[in-house]
């Protein structure tokens, strides 16, 4: 019998159409080839609010955000989410991915909505997600935190 | 009023020319491909190319189409609607909007003549199985939006609900939302043209 491996999980990504936004097949790519890739993948749908995409990102632990847009218009509306994360104090906790057809065209737009990075197609969407996210584990405890708690546990035995 | 030229997709050529022949019947507007739609660079090459060789102010009655369209006013004597596609000009943002959430897939009159060379040529729905698939994962309803300008293609419509395997409901439409909106950007040109003077 062959024992298939299963792929440790990457992390949970959110992901959704920005406010406005109606444009759900790039957007369902992104999540089949998250999914492929191992990662654990919150898809919220059209129209998301700019709140409900952090609120979900923290009760679900997740690292990093992918956000799509069609056209300029609606790319606009992922300022919003930036100021959301930004005034939470989640900058450096949050990734934010942005994807869409209006970023392949004009790819400067990426930096002016705020974004940390985009990839081409959804094929490249995990490795995107993979680099931005890589090294950063902000809602998991810390490696020293968890040595500390153990050595507390350890000597609160040895009293017993 | 001053003289001026329009550009239009021909998406709305019917609705449009209905519009301009008893409001501004002095107006002759020049319609683009609206299959450009499917290729938003050279959508946004055309309409700039157009806006070279004309001489008088524009009024661009586009949506969010092309990847620079919305500050075109910055590089032409020009205005152009304020909407983010066709159907939300049509239909008005309200009403547009309803229907995005609802998830409804939008046949406006003259893609609806034209249903094959967009899903099958542009979208390469060859296999009406791929098509279906898409459409079913994406939309969850087909809309005809009928602005009485031409009887409701029905036989048409029943082509492409069996192509989808779904129902294509009929919507009317009235053109109050799109002459609010070619008014509103020939006030807004009158303004522009007036600070170029």
């Amino acid at each position: 019998m062959h024992e298939q491996a299963v792929p440790q999980s990457k992390g949970t990504a959110i992901i959704g159409n920005v406010e406005d936004d109606y444009h759900s097949l790039g957007r369902k790519l992104v999540g089949i080839f998250l999914l492929t890739a191992g990662w654990k993948v919150v898809d919220l749908g059209n129209d998301v609010a700019p709140a409900t995409f952090v609120d979900a990102a923290i009760e679900n632990k997740a690292r990093i955000i992918g956000v799509s847009a069609m056209m300029f218009t609606t790319a606009q509306n992922i300022l919003s989410l930036r100021k959301e994360i930004d005034q939470r104090g989640l900058k450096n906790k949050i990734k934010l991915a942005v994807g869409g057809a209006v970023f392949k065209i004009r790819p400067d737009l990426v930096s002016e909505v705020g974004g940390d990075g985009t990839a081409a197609n959804a094929i490249d969407a995990p490795a995107l997600f993979e680099k931005l996210t890589e090294g950063s584990n902000p809602f998991s405890t810390p490696p020293e935190r968890i040595k500390a708690i153990a050595e507390t546990i350890r000597a609160r035995e040895n009293t017993l | 009023m001053i003289p001026i030229s329009i550009i239009c997709c021909s998406v709305l050529r019917r609705e449009v020319q209905a519009i301009l022949c008893q409001d501004f019947p002095h107006v002759i507007p020049e319609f683009l491909d609206s299959m450009l739609h499917m290729h938003p660079t050279l959508l946004q090459e055309t309409v700039e190319q157009t806006l070279t060789q004309e001489i008088l102010p524009t009024l661009i009655i586009y949506g969010d189409c092309g990847p620079t369209m919305h500050d075109i006013d910055k590089r032409f004597v020009c205005a152009r609607t304020s909407s983010l596609n066709c159907g939300d000009l049509l239909l008005g943002h309200a009403r547009y909007q309803k229907l995005q959430s609802g998830l409804a897939f939008l046949f406006l009159p003259e893609w609806t003549e034209r249903w094959r060379e967009v899903f099958q040529i542009e979208l390469g729905f060859s296999n009406p199985e791929l098509a279906r698939i898409f459409m079913h994962d994406t939309r969850k309803s087909l809309v005809y939006v009928d602005t009485g300008l031409i009887p409701v293609p029905r036989s048409t419509l029943r082509e492409i609900e069996d192509y989808f395997a779904m129902p294509v409901e009929i919507q009317s439409a009235t053109l109050g939302p799109l002459r609010a909106k070619i008014h509103e950007g020939m006030q807004l040109l009158e303004r522009i043209a007036h600070d170029h003077l």
